[in-house]
């Protein structure tokens, strides 16, 4: 039994995305959250305070409303963008959702869907069924836009430049957390024939200059040359819509990387994958001949848990940008479901 | 504590709290080790089956594949070949690389053409651990309800076995010195117990999980696996 305790406190200041995580360092069983710049002062204000016990839903919260300049709270209850709680060693499941269509001719990999459920923009998802374009079933990628109900983006692996021959007419997508044990392998998106090659993936990566990676490419990507091949990292891109590393690596005279055919696909293939191998010497400012001053090797791959507990509020708790909110995570002492 | 009969009893209350608490240690311990090998290990779908996924369900050839991906990378075998005897119903075993599954991979292993449970080894089950579950060729397979999974991650969207195929020392788990378990037994009276209410406990390790090389480390996903 642990003793009664408030695990963790804070405040933020909220911004466009109406998003927040906060990571906490216990399960807890009461969160709760107040909008400090909007409390009294008299404007309306939706979820001017909101609180989640543990025993809801994922998503769901209890909130409070300002009346404008009487201040009267009223009371309400949301189910969906409101808390999630997530462990990320054993994270909630996600029910997959419908898609229709996912444009990969023209490259811009955007994925059709008539409810995209709680999607928010940095989610992962995983594709599966992808009829048309199998070649990206079982792919995980990582969102990089939102039109609700309407469409999500996978701007990751828009911005890669790599396009399919056909577009996916049907399939499924599911939310998922991923495991955050560090470091980790990543689906490749694309690789460029370069004098320094830039490899491409589907998410955000955590890789680190001077960090050497291993690459795993079968003939049925093209660029099989590159197999089992060991590059250091030199540079490292992690934008809002680019997630790319470049190698201290020449391909000019490698084969083109190209995804197989949907058909080639479904027979049977192995994903093309960067693995973490090993510690390298740092380069300086991306250069590859030129080690950074003083010379050291890179440390910052080393094998570390990042996993942890996270408090997720959504865009149904944090209704309005540039505010400052209180929040508080606290654990009973003794709680009981009943 | 100055009475037997009591000093007896906490003795025998600790000692069963120390038996869960070092079982939740190892559980950690291993789910740690776990949780490093899927986030570094190279990826190979089995694509031998024939259920129609991808990766199918693992096939004797899926095995041999990474068999050979693995000398082709200097990867030393784990375990030595198992000699054949005169008992009926057993046969040999060649030296072995380590396969390390979840449980629900044990319908797909009984479904390999030639899987050899331990039973059936040259020598029997002797020298085996309980979690071993039997071999084919070059493949010894070790199974766990700590094994791992990926849900949803096949191409038809089924669950996805993640079989850590390892060489000799592909992968290690350092203990810092002093950092190995630690029981840490607080009696009541301790921090936020003003009234003497409460027995606390706890366990704490410190471990850091490497992988040696990562040409010796194959993850080969299988489909197939026992429904939830």
């Amino acid at each position: 039994m642990l003793p009664y305790q408030i695990i963790k406190g804070g405040y933020f200041t909220s911004d466009s995305t109406l998003m927040k995580q906060v990571a906490l360092n216990d399960r807890p069983d009461l969160f709760w959250l107040r909008d400090r710049t909007a409390w009294g002062d008299d404007a309306a204000e939706t979820s001017v305070e909101s609180w989640w016990r543990r025993g809801m839903a994922q998503g769901a919260a209890q909130t409070a409303d300002q009346a404008v300049t009487s201040g009267i709270l009223s009371t309400e209850a949301v189910t969906t963008n409101g808390f999630v709680f997530i462990d990320t060693s054993n994270p909630p499941v996600f029910a997959p959702l419908a898609t229709t269509a996912i444009e990969a001719i023209g490259g811009t990999f955007v994925v059709t869907m008539a409810n995209t459920g709680s999607i928010e923009v940095g989610d992962y998802v995983r594709l599966y069924g992808t009829t048309g374009a199998l070649q990206i079933a079982g792919y995980t990628f990582q969102v990089t836009a939102v039109s609700s109900n309407s469409s999500i983006t996978l701007g990751y692996m828009a911005s890669s430049g790599i396009t399919f021959a056909a577009d996916a007419t049907a399939g499924s997508v599911k939310k998922y957390y991923p495991n955050l044990m560090y470091p980790r392998w990543s689906y490749i998106a694309n690789i460029t024939q370069a004098v320094q090659a830039v490899v491409y993936f589907t998410s955000k990566n955590d890789y680190t200059p001077g960090e050497i990676l291993s690459f795993r490419v079968s003939s049925d990507f093209g660029m099989e040359e590159i197999n089992n091949v060991h590059a250091r990292v030199l540079n490292v891109t992690n934008s809002s819509t680019v997630s790319s590393v470049t190698l201290d690596l020449d391909t000019t005279g490698y084969t083109a990387f190209a995804f197989p055919t949907s058909a080639e696909a479904a027979a049977g293939v192995s994903p093309a994958v960067a693995v973490p191998s090993s510690s390298g010497v740092i380069p300086l400012a991306g250069s590859a001949t030129q080690p950074q001053i003083p010379e050291g090797m890179n440390l910052l791959d080393a094998f570390d848990n990042r996993n942890k507990y996270v408090m997720q509020m959504g865009s149904n708790v944090i209704t309005s940008s540039s505010h400052v909110y209180d929040w508080v995570a606290i654990k009973y002492d003794d709680f009981q479901a009943e | 504590m100055t009475c037997p009969l009591v000093r007896g009893v906490t003795k025998m209350i600790l000692n069963a709290a120390a038996a869960r608490l070092g079982q939740a240690y190892k559980e950690t311990s291993d789910i740690l080790q776990r949780n490093g090998l899927e986030s570094t290990a190279s990826i190979v779908n089995c694509v031998g089956g024939s259920n129609g996924d991808l990766p199918t369900e693992m096939q004797v050839s899926d095995l041999d594949d990474i068999t050979a991906v693995l000398q082709n990378n200097d990867g030393e075998y784990v375990t030595n070949m198992i000699d054949a005897s005169d008992k009926i119903g057993t046969s040999p075993l060649g030296d072995c690389y380590a396969m390390l599954c979840h449980s629900r991979m044990i319908p797909v292993l009984n479904n390999i053409t030639g899987f050899r449970r331990k039973f059936e080894y040259g020598t029997g089950s002797i020298n085996t651990i309980s979690s071993e579950w039997g071999g084919i060729n070059n493949i010894r397979a070790f199974q766990s309800s700590q094994g791992s999974i990926t849900p949803s991650a096949s191409l038809m969207g089924n669950d996805v076995g993640n079989n850590f195929i390892v060489a000799l020392e592909s992968y290690k788990v350092v203990f810092q010195r002093g950092g190995r378990a630690k029981y840490i037994y607080t009696p009541p009276g301790g921090h936020n117990d003003p009234a003497h209410l409460r027995h606390m406990a706890a366990c704490q390790f410190y471990q850091g999980n490497c992988i040696n090389n990562d040409l010796w480390v194959q993850n080969a996903r299988s489909t197939g696996l026992l429904g939830v």
